[in-house]
């Protein structure tokens, strides 16, 4: 409580003193002012009472008089109103086969505690389906999922969200394994009101609580302290309707692109060529010949293949020729070690050349060897 | 919940306080009403007035309140000035307050002074003067131009909005 407050406090109670019972009520007053934020920027709370009356003073007789009127009171009713954000500004990449997540953000911008619930639909290709999930988790590393509601068909939820307040949800896949480089799944995330505390069959979905409403107005007939729930939710870019306690949005970019997970892969190819070279000069390939395989090792597509490597048997009837083996003409030891090449070493029979990550940038990787015919 | 018990009890405890004004003399009913848009018979969207307990309000909403008065008296009444403070969680909407022969008139600092909106200034967070808004307002006051005959009587409102 600052200075100042406790100073209005005190004059308060002083004006009050004669009297113990509005002391009573500048304190309970007090209290609320407490508890109660000093400005709203998502509206006064629900159930917040509304008083109002008005004085009138005059002189009759010479006589001057005050007089009240009556005291009006409403209810604020609730107001339901969400808006869920995607915060992706760009494709997010995912490898197939990979796990990768999308953000967005839920704001309760009601004025009365709600659950809500999300729920997914893939859009465009409907091949693209994920290997799994999505699953909304509460954090970016994924490790802790949102519980989930077995009344919703076990939709995830975000618990009694205070008015005005934000949360950040992390919606995880994994790709299929088949997903070819450039192709993008996207996602319609769609958020849902319910009641706090309850969801499910016992607590339906705000929007579907037609009989509530009736029961609601009933209520208010017979007690005019009964709160409404009212629908006042705008609409989001994912098709749902003004009103209907729902707000569905599309990921798009800044020119209005549709961006989901978008696949990024690297495809390695291999072109085998060989001549032969003959004691005579002649390029038959004949007994005590020697053949030279050059390997040119290239990788296309717009993501990177993660740790090349080529292992390619020695041809039967052959046997290789030590010290042969160059990468980009570069000689490379036949044994196992610190270079990037072997013989025999890795896997028998087999030479062996570790070329880490490609792009489709990197240069093509020429791996050459001599063999002899035996 | 601790909130809205307190407001109840405070309401509660109110009531009996304003019930002990005597009887005769100027009397006020206070009403809230919201607009809302009706079908007629006809099929038309008309505009109607509902009760404001019965209605939906939520917050930005806006709520009409009426003070119809009377002199239930047998001499006339002078110098006749109704006083409403706008309640908490509640905008005065520019403009609203309507009353027949009467002067209206606008207090930012709850109710110790009254002049038109345009004289009346609030200080700044720094301190500074500035002209109030009708945000300010904390107290709006029909003073009748003419004494109210016995039998006399009328209504004055303002509209405001649920913050």
């Amino acid at each position: 409580m600052t200075d100042a407050r406790v100073k209005n406090r005190r004059a308060a109670m002083r004006r009050f003193r004669p009297s113990r019972l509005p002391l009573f009520i500048a304190s309970l007053w007090t209290a609320v002012r407490l508890t109660t934020p000093d400005s709203f920027a998502t509206g006064t709370p629900a159930g917040t009472i509304i008083s109002n009356y008005a004085t009138v003073a005059y002189t009759m007789e010479g006589t001057p008089r005050t007089r009240n009127s009556n005291v009006t009171t409403l209810v604020v009713d609730d107001k339901v109103s969400l808006t869920l954000n995607a915060a992706d500004a760009a494709n997010v990449t995912i490898t197939p086969g990979g796990r990768a997540y999308m953000t967005y953000t839920l704001t309760n911008t009601g004025n009365a505690p709600h659950d809500f619930t999300f729920s997914s639909a893939v859009t465009g290709i409907p091949d693209l389906l994920p290997a799994s999930g999505p699953t909304f988790y509460a954090d970016a590393a994924g490790t802790i999922p949102l519980p989930t509601d077995p009344n919703t068909g076990s939709l995830p939820y975000i618990s009694s969200l205070a008015p005005d307040s934000g949360r950040t949800v992390y919606m995880f896949i994994t790709a299929p394994a088949q997903l070819t480089d450039g192709q993008t799944i996207t996602y319609i995330v769609t958020s849902e009101t319910y009641q706090p505390a309850n969801l499910g069959v016992s607590n339906p979905p705000l929007k579907s609580s037609a009989q509530a409403a009736v029961d609601a107005t009933a209520n208010k007939n017979a007690n005019l302290m009964t709160r409404y729930v009212v629908l006042a939710d705008s609409h989001g870019n994912g098709g749902d309707a003004d009103r209907d306690g729902k707000y569905a949005v599309v990921a798009k970019d800044g020119n209005g692109i549709i961006i989901g997970f978008k696949s990024h892969s690297a495809t390695v190819s291999v072109v085998k060529s060989v001549t032969v070279a003959d004691r005579l000069g002649s390029s038959q390939p004949i007994s005590g010949g020697t053949l030279r395989y050059a390997l040119s090792v290239s990788a296309k597509g717009t993501g990177t293949a993660m740790g090349v490597v080529i292992a390619d048997p020695i041809p039967a009837n052959t046997t290789y020729t030590a010290g042969t083996l160059k990468l980009n003409g570069s000689t490379l030891s036949d044994a196992v070690d610190s270079d990037a090449g072997d013989v025999s070493g890795t896997t028998a029979g087999t030479v062996t050349v570790r070329l880490g990550d490609m792009t489709s940038a990197s240069p093509p990787q020429i791996i050459t060897f001599d063999v002899k015919i035996d | 919940m601790k909130k809205t018990l307190a407001i109840v009890m405070a309401t509660l405890l109110l009531i009996p306080a304003l019930a002990t004004a005597q009887k005769g003399g100027v009397e006020l009913t206070s009403r809230a009403e919201v607009e809302v848009v009706r079908k007629n018979e006809k099929g038309e969207e008309v505009l109607r007035r509902i009760s404001a307990a019965k209605a939906n309000v939520a917050p930005g909403d806006t709520v009409i309140y009426t003070i119809t008065y009377v002199n239930n008296g047998d001499q006339p009444a002078t110098n006749v000035d109704i006083n409403n403070p706008v309640p908490e969680h509640m905008l005065y909407l520019d403009k609203s307050a309507e009353g027949a022969e009467t002067r209206i008139d606008f207090s930012v600092d709850k109710g110790r002074s009254y002049g038109p909106i345009a004289r009346l200034t609030v200080r700044t967070d720094a301190g500074k003067e500035k002209p109030a808004t009708p945000a300010d307002i904390t107290h709006i006051r029909w003073t009748l131009k003419k004494p109210l005959p016995a039998g006399g009587k009328g209504s004055v409102s303002y509209r405001a909005k649920v913050k």
